[in-house]
């Protein structure tokens, strides 16, 4: 029985898709959490099996993997604002900036 | 088809094939990209830095060394 070898363009497709993940993961240092790869894939699935990832994709991905997190975190949002001790908040789709009311 | 199979069971030849890609897709994120070529790049070749990168990535001496081997062209 012999070993198939893998066409270089399906080395090159499958390497892109990896790149994707691990872009979407922010370049995790290493060794790779496998956990953190499989919820990815939970969240939005066909966006990494897909063929392309254009901007437009990519930026609508984020948006439907954040919009999930916060369904089942609802307090995630609140968290991410005391973790990071966030005094102000730019909306610019509703050209609004909030800001915390302890600066003056 | 054997005992058990139905259509949707991949012939002999589609599951080797099938192997492969699996294989060299968890190689690509194990090894986190390109990050090991250059980590391997960084260092000398030597036993001692293939027990390095095997904890750093948390994987196997073998896999590791396979991969420093045939992917980074490091003993040459």
């Amino acid at each position: 029985m012999t070993t198939p070898i893998l066409r270089a363009r399906v080395r090159a497709d499958i390497l892109s898709k990896a790149d994707r993940i691990l872009r979407e993961l922010g370049y995790p240092e290493p060794p790779l959490r496998l956990e953190d790869v499989r919820e990815l894939l939970k969240l939005d699935r066909s966006f990494f099996t897909g063929e392309t990832d254009g901007l437009l994709k990519t930026a609508f991905s984020r948006l439907k993997r954040a919009g999930k997190q916060l369904l089942k975190r609802p307090t995630l949002l609140g968290e991410a604002i005391k973790k990071f001790d966030l005094r102000a908040l730019y909306l610019p789709d509703q050209k609004r900036i909030l800001i915390d009311d302890s600066i003056p | 088809m054997m005992l058990g199979d139905d259509e949707w069971t991949p012939t002999a030849s589609v599951h080797d094939k099938m192997e492969v890609e699996a294989n060299f897709a968890g190689g690509a994120l194990l090894f986190l990209g390109d990050r090991f070529i250059t980590d391997c790049k960084d260092c000398a070749p030597s036993i001692a830095t293939v027990q390095i990168l095997k904890k750093r990535y948390g994987n196997t001496l073998t896999t590791t060394l396979w991969r420093m081997g045939f992917e980074c062209r490091f003993f040459r």
